[in-house]
Order: C-alpha cells, then structure tokens, then sequence
C-alpha cells in the first residue's frame, strides 16, 4: 500500500556537514596556495631579459637578489632585482617615468625606458609546452 | 502528463534564457536556474518526466542559444546528463536524510567538475584542474544551494506538486523519493 507523499526538507544536518566540510577544503586550499606563493618570479624560476633596441644585453635570474648596470642611449641605467621583483633605480631619463612605473614580478611584464632605448620583460625560460602554469586567457 | 512536461520544459527554458543574460564570474559556470524545475520535479513527479524536460531543455536551449552540436552544446550536455544522474541517485537513495539543498549542491558540484574535466581533457592541460578546483567547489555551493532553496520553495508553493497527486499518476517504478516505493533510475 502507498504511503502518503511527503515533501523531504529543505536543509538537513548531513546538507550542513557537506557544506561545511567542501566549505573547510576550499578555504584551506587556498589558504595554502597563498602562503605557498608569495613571490611569483621566485617560485616559476622566470628570468628577466634586458633589450637595448632589438638587441638582448642580458638575462637574470629573478631568484637571486642583485643589482646591476646596462649602458642605455643616454647613459648608465641601473636595474634592481630584489625579492623576484624587477624595478629600474638610476636612469639618465629627464622624466624618470621607468623609476616611477613601480615594478613587475610576474611572467609577460614589462618595463621600459624609452629615453634609454631599454626594455625589461620577464620571461619563462621553459620551452612553451611546460610552462603553462598560469592561465594566458580564456574565451567563451 | 504530457502537458506537465511540455509546461515544465517551456519554464526551464526562460529560466534558461534568463540565467545565460546573467553576468558569470567564471566564463562557464552558470547559476543554473533551469535546474530549480529539474529538481522540482525529480522530487515531486518522476525521474522519467525530469529527465525528459532536462534533456529537452539542453537541446532546445542550446537552439536558442545557437550553436547546436558546438562543443558548447557538448559541454553542457555532458554536464547536464551526469548532474542529473547524480541528483537522481541522490534523490532516490539520500533524499529523506539529505534535505533539497544537499542534492543540489551534489547536482552543481557533478556539473562543473564535469564540465572542467571535459575541458582540461580538450586542452590537454593537468594543471587547470589543480589550479580551480577550489573555485568550482566555491561556486557550486553557493549555487547548489540558490537552487536547492529555490526548487524547495516552488514545490512548496505549487499546489499540484506539493501535493504529491502527479507522484500517484506515475508507474510504481517511477515513484520519487518522497513516496513508499521506487526504483533507480
């Protein structure tokens, strides 16, 4: 014989601990993502490429703090690598616009001294196959 | 029955036309308004009835829409279909101890994480996986349980299903889980 319908509830105890529990798990994961990556140029083991004109003067590893001069067209222009961070320090530029762009950590970033004929670009020196860790874009 | 099912599937698809103009954090996860009904009337009627409407949902959506047979459709096919296998097993063997928004929630996380395999299997790409799955479970709970909440309240609220009188008008097989009996799906 058939038993009257009932309509389950809406929210039960066990609905409670899967949320709670998927909740938990999500905000631990990221909890660890964040404190795992503090600096991207450090962990990706990207490298910065120095251009005068079209021309490579240099490669860097971001993973060591250094400093260094690059002969630009108007004169000596010093670079900084500091915590996986790359930022411009002394330009002969009139307007200092490099110094006062700030600096770039992340793989595809770039900075440039135009007055000098300088570009900075972070770059991964993994082949194209292995170095997509990060998303470029997405499309729908 | 017949006009059940045509009536539901007409509601599903503005529901469906509705959530595509809503604006999507992430580019394929979707709130998933269509599946208020869905789970309404796995609940309520049959799994056969649910089953037909989600299915006819995704096909004439996806006209609607444009891009029939596209991997879009593919994608949302493949989302749908599992979502609402899981759902319905849910239903039919968790329902009384899950409430409405655990199946759901269960539904929403079936669909995206399909969704998301499907797409790193088409990328050929490991790590997309690992870099969202945190994100997909985010989304799909509070999606999950929008829409749990939601299909709750409109069975609550239409007399015809919160009644129970369509579950007695279906075969002893089709029987949901709110009723004595009932088979798997």
């Amino acid at each position: 014989m058939q038993r009257a319908f009932r309509l389950p509830p809406l929210f039960t105890t066990p609905d409670l601990l899967l949320i709670v529990g998927l909740g938990v798990l999500t905000v631990s994961a990221y909890s660890y993502r964040w404190l795992k990556l503090p600096c991207p140029g450090r962990d990706a083991g990207l490298q910065l490429v120095v251009q005068l004109e079209k021309e490579v003067v240099g490669r860097y590893d971001l993973a060591s703090d250094t400093s260094f001069t690059v002969d630009g067209y108007l004169g000596p222009v010093r670079i900084e690598i500091s915590g996986g961070a790359v930022s411009f320090r002394d330009a002969p530029c009139p307007q200092k616009i490099c110094e006062k762009s700030g600096s770039i950590s992340r793989r595809g970033a770039v900075l440039v001294c135009a007055p000098s004929h300088l570009l900075a670009r972070i770059e991964d020196p993994l082949p194209p196959r292995e170095n997509r860790k990060q998303l470029d874009s997405m499309t729908r | 029955m017949l006009a059940l099912v045509a009536l539901a599937t007409v509601f599903e698809l503005v529901l469906f036309v509705l959530d595509s103009a809503i604006p999507k954090p992430v580019p394929w996860i979707k709130l998933g308004l269509a599946n208020i009904v869905t789970l309404a009337l796995l609940v309520c009627v049959s799994w056969r009835v649910a089953l037909a409407v989600h299915l006819m949902r995704i096909v004439v959506g996806s006209i609607f829409r444009g891009g029939l047979f596209s991997p879009f459709f593919l994608l949302s096919f493949s989302g749908g279909v599992v979502s609402f296998l899981v759902m319905a097993q849910a239903a039919r063997w968790a329902m009384p101890v899950l409430g409405f928004i655990g199946v759901s929630v269960l539904g929403a996380l079936a669909h995206n994480f399909t969704q998301l395999g499907l797409i790193c299997l088409a990328l050929a790409d490991r790590e997309l996986i690992g870099l969202l799955w945190p994100l997909v479970i985010l989304f799909s709970l509070v999606y999950g349980c929008f829409v749990g909440f939601s299909s709750y309240h409109l069975c609550r609220r239409v007399p015809v299903l919160a009644s129970g009188r369509l579950v007695s008008s279906g075969r002893e097989t089709d029987r949901p889980p709110g009723s004595a009996a009932g088979s798997r799906p």
